[in-house]
């Protein structure tokens, strides 16, 4: 196929940073015109059609290493509108925007419909969402425990994306929950989406092979009336335009243990294997997982370590073909301080080290601060 | 912080000693994982097999094997004639992104591909082609990923085919599933032009075929585009 070559963002990017301002100033207006300026407490906002927050997540990197990229950034913020559509159905609309090669860019994150209504014992969601995987990828970065994601994540959920911006996955489709009727808490999710363009994207992609389709059964288990344990695996399977087919396998764990306001405990851990078909090439296989142990002693304080570990297993010396060991691992102590469920400070320390058996170790070390405030009614989530 | 009603700070304080105790061992744990060092092992038969290799096959630093069916002049960290050539020390994985740097110049009628991220026979990477048709004053070039092909020579300034060129070329084998691809002409300066293919190279070999053209410097280095 012979076509004249198009530079990247060029022809669309004045076009597209105009409907994202104007975008940004509709919805600003909208949110404005929907929360009147005293509803600043939790309770307000409830009583209004439409929960409105707006969530901005600042964030400054201070590397040992790489010093070009020392500044603070406001790394995204975010606007969200969810209410009930009418007594049926639920929508909801996330408009979130990022700092990236020094634009900030907006964009729509999340714009779907849904019910937990219409079909007993089962919910569902139409449009554009956060793909129901694992368990960082369900969260929007200001609702993660730490500052950046651990290599797993950024490799298979957001290729390509730098470390202070890997996010989370989101596409276009549909995804079905069922809660299966049984005295455990089951849930078992199947959706199916485009899968143009999985992860980091700059443009719409290419219309793939087979559409993106991924199973997410869960399994609640209550270890007392404070908390308990959310167990889950993950199968997604997608291809590309070219041909190749992905698939990523694996388990979640997340552990909560409340006294009070208090989140004394949370564990969160995810392990994956991912393998890569390529016609032509020998298949890619690579694994990761990161347990992320937090200790909270009041409600405000909480201290957490992430261990994370990466490897591709397929690598081999070209010479004769023999396995090369690879190994990449980090280290990420956190400190977290909560004014309240509204405002968030935190400050952490990232150990990353890249092996590769016949060649020198490469090192990532950098401290982070993290500000993150919440205006607005801001949804709680399940777990 | 807070305490519960009727308690006083120094009952807080006493009660929170074993929370101190317990966040203590996590930081002294984690203070301990940090100063571990990974050790990666001396063992790598790929470098080996590029320090057998004559000392005359060298460009920029990286030595190179001359593959069958080639007819180069060898010069002091240059190469011109007909052929191909393998570059010795491969990328570590095909899942990555470098920075190329290539200075050259094509004869009438010649051309100049680099390729990289390509399987052991240079086929199924990324290429950067560059061509002097004859009678032309203009050099063309062009990207090829697969079966994707890019001419970017409207695109670009003016390349005189009768000089002298550096290029400084990104390519981001790792941006999801495309291929990101940025050109410079200055080591130094503003991007000619950046592109994105929904395809990537498959391999981690590089190295370059030649018809008619002079390869008077070659590099590998981090890329420049660092996606901050």
């Amino acid at each position: 196929m012979r076509s004249t070559a198009r530079t990247l963002f060029a022809e669309s990017k004045d076009l597209k940073r105009a409907a994202h301002w104007f975008s940004v100033a509709f919805f600003l207006g909208l949110g404005f015109l929907a929360q009147p300026p005293i509803a600043r407490t939790s309770e307000a906002p409830r009583q209004l059609p439409m929960d409105v927050f707006a969530a901005v997540d600042l964030v400054g990197p201070f590397s040992l290493d790489q010093d070009s990229q020392n500044r603070w950034v406001p790394r995204s913020a975010e606007f969200s509108f969810s209410g009930a559509i009418d007594p049926m159905f639920d929508g909801v609309l996330v408009f979130a925007g990022h700092t990236e090669s020094d634009e900030f860019r907006f964009g729509l994150h999340e714009g779907y419909v849904g019910s937990s209504k219409l079909i007993p014992q089962s919910r569902f969601k139409l449009g554009k969402f956060l793909l129901g995987v694992g368990r960082l990828n369900q969260f929007h970065q200001h609702d993660w425990p730490f500052i950046t994601a651990p290599k797993v994540h950024r490799q298979f959920f957001n290729a390509g994306a730098g470390v202070l911006q890997a996010e989370s996955a989101a596409d276009s489709g549909l995804e079905y929950t069922w809660n299966l009727p049984t005295d455990a808490v089951v849930d078992f999710t199947i959706g199916v989406t485009n899968g143009y363009c999985f992860g980091h994207c700059h443009t719409e992609g290419q219309r793939p092979i087979h559409p993106l389709v991924y199973l997410h059964p869960t399994w609640f288990v209550e270890s007392d009336t404070s908390g308990g344990h959310l167990l889950g695996a993950t199968f997604l399977r997608r291809s590309d335009s070219a041909g190749s087919i992905t698939e990523l396998a694996g388990f979640d764990w997340t552990y909560k243990f409340r006294e009070g306001r208090r989140l004394t405990w949370l564990v969160q851990s995810e392990a994956y294997l991912q393998t890569r078909r390529r016609s032509g090439a020998e298949d890619v296989q690579q694994v990761g997982a990161y347990v992320y142990p937090q200790y909270g002693w009041d409600s405000n304080w909480s201290f957490g370590c992430r261990f994370d570990a990466f490897s591709e297993l397929s690598l081999k010396f070209t010479s004769n073909g023999q396995r090369r060991a690879d190994l990449d691992y980090a280290i990420v102590p956190t400190f977290t301080y909560r004014s309240s469920e509204y405002l968030l400070f935190r400050m952490a320390y990232a150990h990353e080290v890249d092996t590769t058996e016949g060649s020198g170790d490469l090192r990532d070390r950098q401290f982070m601060l993290q500000a993150v405030y919440i205006m607005g009614a801001h949804p709680a989530h399940d777990f | 912080m807070s305490y519960s009603k009727g308690s006083s700070p120094k009952a807080h304080f006493q009660s929170s000693k074993p929370t101190i105790r317990v966040v203590g061992v996590m930081m002294l744990a984690c203070i301990a994982l940090v100063s571990i060092s990974a050790c990666g092992s001396s063992r790598n038969p790929d470098r080996e097999a590029a320090e057998a290799l004559p000392e005359d096959q060298k460009l920029g630093g990286f030595k190179f094997e001359i593959l069958p069916g080639s007819n180069f002049k060898l010069g002091r960290g240059q190469i011109e004639g007909d052929g191909q050539i393998r570059l010795a020390s491969p990328m570590l994985k095909a899942n990555s992104a470098h920075n190329f740097y290539l200075k050259f110049k094509i004869e009438e009628g010649g051309e100049l591909r680099l390729q990289t991220f390509a399987n052991s026979d240079l086929n199924g990477g990324v290429d950067l082609w560059i061509r002097r048709p004859v009678g032309t004053d203009q050099l063309s070039i062009a990207l090829i990923v697969g079966s994707e092909e890019r001419d970017y020579t409207d695109l670009l300034p003016r390349f005189r085919a009768d000089q002298e060129h550096e290029l400084w070329w990104d390519v981001h084998n790792n941006d999801g599933d495309q291929m990101h691809a940025v050109l410079w002409n200055q080591a130094q300066g503003d991007e000619l032009l950046e592109d994105l293919l929904p395809v990537q190279g498959i391999g981690v070999q590089w190295g370059a075929r030649l018809r008619g053209a002079s390869l008077l410097g070659l590099d590998r280095q981090d890329v420049r585009d660092r996606h901050e």
